[in-house]
């Protein structure tokens, strides 16, 4: 990486500085997802009753946060030297490049088999994807300068990577901001688990159904739970447990189950006003 | 007749029915269209009686600011963009005094961020430009914020079974680490200051600095109940608030910098670039930090910070001492938002106890210390 920023700067091409800087982002990007995955392993403790596993989701959301604060600040730079460009050499841009293409081919393919459903393991993956593309979209900038001299491709080649950078960064921010949200995660149907659990036997209502992540691939789900009267609570509770874990992969699941009294009407009027109570 | 009044009061609580004080809204899928009206006729047919769910419940907290009983469906899915634009503007119309204030603020940084990048392409001068990106960028967090304050009055849905109140939370922490990578970014000018050693006067810059120094003077003013390093939070919107202060106060800060170093430079002192970013970048530390390390604590789902951690284990040891508790476990604090904690715990009992007895009990327990939202499963072994 030091000896791109060295021939980038001798051979004045932003597209290298660009990827030198992206490449030591990367470095940093790793990084922070390898400590925060050391973090997020450690076990719950005072006041941390679900230990650190936010702090991956923080480590993605910063991914993605320095992927958009690099694009702002490298499509600036790219629409200036599109404006003026510099004079660009065309060779040491694209030995560099296919250097550059088949070391991060091989640290995409590592990631790449790693557990990528969580999204600190993501964030990091997005970084080296882009990468790889920054260095293919570098070496076809060097070819075009060698073969056609247009050295207006180096500035080109620094908007696409931009771009891409863009979009990276943008699926790391959604989806961790999903999760500090306590949205429901996209694969679950909450609507589906209301009308499974209400067809449950002698399950008459549910409130407060809430599901949420703690973070990517640990949903969670509360829900409060009337069955009617005379029901074996525990019994009712082992069923719905056993579905939630079966059919919808929650296992961390916490279900407060309670006999409904007699069911009774009340119109609204009734309720407000004591002496309209039919007797 | 009769045997419905002994069906009501058929089962009773010693102290009163506390399970619906605790209850917050039902099931986000039950909102059926209300009941016919009333008639003083007889009661009608028993399988309307089991899904007695439409209605709010008599002692619903329905009054939370989380947690409203309706659903709505959120927006139509083929809105266009000037519908869009129209219910944002109708939304800030209709919105609380801080949300206007924030979105003339916002107006008046676009607009004279316009005026400076306009100036600026026009004379050809770099300063004024970047100057007017890094407004904009700033005016985006701060829309971000109005965005939230907006919308975190929605009711909870299908995905967003807690509701939006938490996006508050988020803007804050946005506007945190905005703040915080702008004192990065200040310390780092000094540092080039300082080795480069260069002096530039920029007069453009001073204009353009006390016209920012006014502008955002005036959203300190508009937001000075909030002005302090270290508050406490009683509700999301103060987090938000407090983040939009901090927010126009570092750049307030930083423009007087500015101000105060071309200043100095003119009566010929050395380095006085350096010395004033400096102080200011600190400053903007300082400042923002506190707020940064609770909004973070609230999305790392920490214990509610206004309770002490031993005060959980005491709750903890004091349900277990119950003759019939065998073992409590997994017991998690969260908080949503500042002022709305939320809590989950296991308990083992012995067969055959009265649970709703031991229900009632953890939830008194609980909520005494401030936990509005506790869901207790309780497991025979």
């Amino acid at each position: 990486m030091a000896g791109e920023v060295v021939v980038g700067l001798l051979a004045s091409s932003l597209v290298l500085i660009t990827d030198a800087g992206h490449m030591l982002t990367d470095a940093a990007a790793i990084a922070l997802a390898l400590v925060a995955a050391r973090l997020a392993a450690r076990p719950a403790k005072g006041n941390l009753t679900y230990g650190l596993r936010r702090v991956e989701i923080l480590s993605a959301q910063t991914n993605g946060l320095t992927l958009w604060a690099l694009t702002v600040w490298f499509a600036y730079q790219g629409i200036t030297r599109l404006f003026d460009p510099p004079e660009v050499e065309g060779w040491p841009v694209l030995i560099t490049a296919l250097a550059g293409v088949g070391v991060n081919l091989a640290a995409t393919w590592l990631i790449s088999r790693a557990n990528r459903t969580s999204l600190n393991v993501e964030g990091a993956f997005q970084h080296i994807l882009n990468d790889l593309f920054a260095f293919i979209a570098t070496a076809i900038a060097g070819l075009v300068i060698l073969v056609w001299g247009w050295t207006r491709a180096d500035a080109v080649a620094a908007l696409v990577v931009a771009a891409l950078m863009a979009k990276g960064g943008w699926g790391l921010i959604r989806d961790s901001w999903r999760i500090f949200l306590e949205a429901a995660p996209r694969c679950i149907d909450v609507a589906a688990i209301d009308a499974d659990l209400h067809a449950v036997g002698s399950v008459t209502e549910i409130h407060d159904l809430h599901v949420w992540e703690v973070t990517s691939g640990f949903p969670a789900l509360s829900a409060h739970v009337l069955v009617e009267p005379g029901t074996d609570c525990h019994d009712r509770r082992e069923e719905i447990s056993a579905l939630l874990n079966e059919r919808y992969g929650i296992d961390h699941t916490t279900l407060q189950i309670d006999h409904a009294t007699e069911p009774q009407i009340f119109t609204p009027n009734e309720l407000t006003d004591p002496e309209s109570r039919r007797p | 007749m009769q045997e419905r009044k002994d069906a009501m009061f058929s089962y009773q609580f010693p102290d009163g029915d506390r399970r619906l004080a605790f209850s917050r809204q039902s099931s986000f899928r039950q909102w059926d269209p209300p009941l016919p009206s009333p008639s003083p006729s007889p009661s009608p047919s028993p399988s309307p009686m089991l899904r007695s769910h439409s209605f709010k419940p008599y002692l619903a907290r329905s009054d939370s600011t989380v947690g409203m009983p309706l659903l709505e469906k959120s927006g139509q899915k083929d809105a266009t963009w000037v519908a869009l634009m129209l219910a944002a503007v109708r939304g800030v119309a209709n919105g609380s005094r801080p949300m206007k204030r924030l979105a003339l603020m916002i107006s008046l940084n676009v607009a004279y961020s316009m005026i400076e990048l306009l100036l600026g392409l026009f004379t050809g001068r770099v300063g004024l430009v970047s100057d007017a990106f890094h407004l904009t960028f700033g005016c985006g967090i701060l829309t971000f914020s109005l965005f939230a304050m907006g919308i975190s009055r929605k009711k909870p849905d299908e995905t967003y079974t807690y509701g939006y109140k938490r996006l508050e939370v988020l803007a804050a922490f946005t506007n945190a680490l905005f703040l915080l990578f702008l004192s990065f970014s200040l310390a780092v000018e000094a540092l080039h200051a300082f080795m480069q050693d260069e002096s530039e006067h920029k007069h453009y810059l001073i204009v353009s600095a006390v016209t920012n120094l006014l502008v955002n003077l005036l959203g300190v003013w508009f937001f000075r109940s909030y002005a302090r390093v270290n508050i406490v939070y009683w509700k999301p919107e103060d987090m938000n608030y407090h983040s939009v202060c901090l927010h126009v106060l570092a750049d307030s800060i930083r423009s007087a910098g500015l101000i105060l170093a071309s200043w100095f430079l003119t009566l010929g002192v050395e380095n006085a670039e350096v010395l004033c970013l400096g102080i200011v970048s600190v400053a903007v530390f300082m400042l923002v930090l506190p707020l940064f390390k609770a909004t973070g604590s609230i999305l790392l789902q920490i214990a509610p910070s206004n309770i002490h951690p031993s005060a959980f284990n005491k709750c903890s040891r004091q349900i277990a001492s119950l003759e019939e508790v065998l073992e409590v476990s997994q017991a998690r604090f969260w908080e949503l938002v500042p002022g709305y904690s939320i809590g989950s715990i296991s308990v083992q009992v012995k067969k055959g106890v009265h649970e709703d007895r031991i229900l009632q009990h953890v939830n008194g327990l609980y909520n005494d210390l401030g936990i509005q939202d506790l869901t207790v499963q309780i497991d025979y072994k």
